[in-house]
């Protein structure tokens, strides 16, 4: 891809991202005209960027959204559900036009085009230019930078913004007296700002009926109106141009501006990468560590290995600092999978005939890429699923509604889903099973006021905590948050029921599993072992390993396409000798014991029922 | 193999030794050779991956070349080495006895599999040139590499 199409590439993303937004905020509120405004904007933004690019189809498509736009602005077309499903399907066709153009035919985008021509084509049943007119204050003006400021400078100073129309219906060039006199005229009402179309549009301008002018004054139209016609320049209306529109707008570009000062865009892949490097530089210091150890034993060169040791510690302790740095790169607004949710709500509610309304709060709240990434899928399914099947379905509820929020706590993440519709159907297992897949907790409550679901996510997946053990000499890990308890395992009280191995923690029986033979590692020398209580599934589990090595924060790497459908592997890290280690997936351990898959209970030697072991190996 | 490399006059190859035979890779699918470094145990892996090895942060499956022909098992000497290929993207390392130096051969010198070459199926071979006094097998690393089938049952 050349970088011209890449930067179309990413704008048009960004662009894409908005229109999401601003349709489903249209749709609630289909009268708001500064929505209309900035969708309008939006669109045409999109429109000549991907005409610069060379996307012509997809600037025609734009086009055509935008003439439904306008159409609903002008309140000849109602803004109904369906007409909202064709734009969305608009939106989706764009996206595909922009992200996988080969998967689009050319018989789907004419089927797009014709649903959205059929809105739009009312428009010259209906309009009569009288009732168009009223509107104005709908204009999308194309305001540059220089508008922006003198627009500041003007409000400083005590002026109002209104928009001027008048009839241009005659001229058949720029040149046109008409125009010229308008322009020589339009003092006597105000500064004037910009004009839509512009002045130097000429196609535009012939084409065009009304011409729009943005006028800065401290008078009302009643007085502008006047000094105009007493200059023989009458125009057709004024209207107050929309306060909040002008805010708007005025926010909407500083925040681009602040965007374009402040932030670049980066390939996820360099990322990666850097975080990979930064993992090694980790790693390096524990080498550099372990040298001036030997330095310092084997040769008694106590100053070469403290200054060794020292520069391991500077360069750990910037390692860290670059680790830290490139995870906060990686992080996004949980605006992304929010806006994403509000797509399925609203289009499963329109598949039962029901609006669902649907709140969200706290999505400026960042979050890793790879956290959105994994979760995205599992929660749309979940939200799909609330909507279409729930329990007591949502149009057998008054006011149906499904509130989402997510705050940040320690560290972590908590997305709360609040509904008065219940949960019902496969899809709350599979978000329950993802989530805790990677080390994430997950509580459902039902009362007679609705379903209230929480969930604690970590703000990152690239860095862990785990518990790091050997078992038969090999060192793996497993999360943190999925290990419930250790014990030695001659303080254990065992017995053998029905040949597998039971033990008792805390008064409640449970399966043991012998992780070295679970594993196939070699076996142990002897020497206690340790249980560790793991959860991930409803019951917990006991595992057995050799010695505990400790916790760690680690960064998870990924298993090559090769090995990575081994379920009870999460992932991998690189230890401080620079070997990798394993690290278990305790859900798919319990998982794997419960459907005796892998696993063979009858090991050891077969005790009767009832027969008790105190700290042997069975 | 890519079936390019055969068209081109001169082809550089990697030889390496896996019990008494002699192997060869294009130098353009091996991204590296190194001293065989620790290799961690993989559970449950399908029975010809040794384990994986940590090549510059990236966790790398290390495959047995032999066991995976179905023609015994690589053994792991001082001498061992690890030869890293690049396959669809995707990395692997196949451990090898020895590395020898890089041969240069014509393409032509490469001939079609004469149905089994020491005991390995010919599907799992792209051609044969004769060295010296000795055969370069060259492997269909595609083959070899499409884990589709034997020991994948392992990995639940």
């Amino acid at each position: 891809m050349n970088s011209l199409q890449q930067i179309f590439t990413q704008e048009a993303s960004d662009i894409l991202d908005r229109l999401d937004d601003l349709l489903l905020d249209c749709e609630n509120a289909p009268d708001n005209r500064d929505l209309i405004t900035t969708f309008l904007r939006e669109l045409h933004t999109l429109k000549g960027t991907s005409a610069t690019a060379g996307h012509n189809d997809l600037s025609e498509l734009a086009h055509t959204m935008e003439d439904v736009v306008q159409a609903i602005a002008k309140g000849i077309t109602d803004p109904v559900p369906a007409l909202f499903d064709a734009m969305a399907a608009g939106l989706t066709m764009i996206r595909r036009m922009v992200f996988s153009p080969q998967s689009v035919t050319t018989e789907s985008l004419q089927a797009v085009e014709q649903e959205l021509s059929n809105w739009t084509e009312r428009q010259v049943a209906l309009p009569a230019p009288t009732q168009m007119r009223k509107e104005t204050d709908s204009v999308a003006y194309a305001f540059g930078e220089y508008d922006e400021i003198k627009m500041k400078a003007l409000t400083r100073k005590g002026n109002r913004f209104f928009t001027v129309d008048f009839n241009i219906a005659d001229i058949d060039s720029p040149e046109s007296d008409v125009l010229s006199e308008i322009v020589t005229n339009i003092r006597y009402a105000g500064e004037m700002v910009i004009t839509s179309p512009q002045m130097w549009e000429e196609k535009e301008l012939r084409e065009a009926s009304i011409l729009h002018v943005l006028v800065a004054s401290k008078d009302e139209p009643d007085t502008m109106c006047d000094a105009l016609a007493e200059h023989g320049c009458t125009p057709v209306a004024v209207r107050l141009f929309v306060e909040q529109a002008q805010s708007a707008v005025a926010q909407e570009s500083i925040r681009l501006k602040l965007g374009a000062e402040k932030t670049l865009r980066v390939n996820m892949d360099n990322l990666d990468a850097l975080l990979r490097y930064a993992g090694e530089l980790v790693s390096l210091e524990a080498r550099f560590i372990d040298i001036s150890e030997k330095l310092r034993s084997n040769l008694n060169d106590e100053e070469c290995a403290a200054g060794i040791s020292d520069a391991a510690g500077a360069l750990g302790s910037l390692a860290s600092d670059l680790q830290r740095s490139v995870l906060f790169a990686r992080m996004i607004p949980c605006s992304r999978i929010f806006r994403i949710l509000k797509r399925v709500v609203r289009n499963a509610g329109r598949h039962v005939g029901c609006h669902v309304d649907f709140a969200v709060a706290g999505d400026a709240l960042e979050v890793d890429k790879g956290v959105v990434d994994f979760l995205v899928a599992p929660f749309s399914n979940f939200m799909e699923e609330l909507v279409r099947y729930g329990e007591n379905g949502v149009d057998a509820v008054d006011t149906p509604y499904i509130a989402l929020s997510a705050t940040s706590a320690g560290g972590q993440i908590v997305f709360t889903v609040s509904s008065s519709v219940e949960p019902t159907g496969s899809s709350i297992e599979t978000l329950e099973a993802k989530i805790r897949s990677i080390g994430g907790r997950f509580e459902l409550t039902n009362d007679a006021d609705g379903t209230e679901l929480h969930f604690v996510v970590p703000t990152t997946l690239a860095i862990v905590p785990v518990m790091l053990f050997t078992v038969g000499g090999e060192t793996y890990g497993i999360n943190l948050d999925d290990i419930m308890e250790t014990m030695r395992f001659s303080e254990m009280q065992v017995e053998t029921i029905g040949g597998a191995p039971m033990a008792e923690f805390r008064g409640r029986p449970m399966v043991l599993v012998d992780m070295r033979r679970f594993l196939g590692a070699p076996k142990n020398k002897g020497n206690d072992q340790f249980a560790l209580v793991i959860r991930g599934g409803k019951k917990p589990l006991a595992i057995l390993v050799d010695e505990l090595v400790g916790n760690r924060d680690i960064v998870i790497k990924p298993l090559a396409k090769r090995i990575s459908n081994i379920h009870i592997l999460h992932g991998a890290t690189v230890l401080g000798d620079g070997n990798p280690a394993l690290l278990l997936n305790a859900l798919a351990i319990i998982e794997n014991v419960e459907n005796n898959t892998i696993y063979d209970f009858n090991w050891g030697k077969k005790t009767e029922p009832g027969n008790e072991h105190r700290g042997e190996v069975l | 193999m890519t079936t390019g490399t055969r068209e081109s006059n001169l082809i550089q190859a990697v030889g390496f030794s896996i019990g008494d035979e002699e192997y060869a890779l294009p130098i353009e699918t091996v991204k590296e050779v190194l001293v065989a470094p620790h290799i961690t145990r993989v559970p449950h892996a399908p029975s010809y991956i040794m384990g994986v090895v940590n090549l510059r942060g990236n966790i790398i499956p290390v495959m047995d070349v032999a066991h995976r022909l179905q023609i015994g098992e690589t053994k792991l000497t001082q001498d061992s080495r690890i030869v890293a290929v690049e396959q669809d993207n995707d990395i692997v390392a196949i451990a090898a006895e020895s590395v020898s130096k890089v041969t240069r051969l014509a393409a032509s010198e490469i001939k079609d599999p004469p149905g089994q070459v020491a005991g390995i199926a010919s599907d799992f071979i792209y051609g044969v040139a004769r060295k010296d006094s000795r055969f370069l097998i060259f492997l269909n690393m595609e083959r070899v590499l499409d884990g589709n089938e034997e020991g994948m049952e392992h990995a639940n």
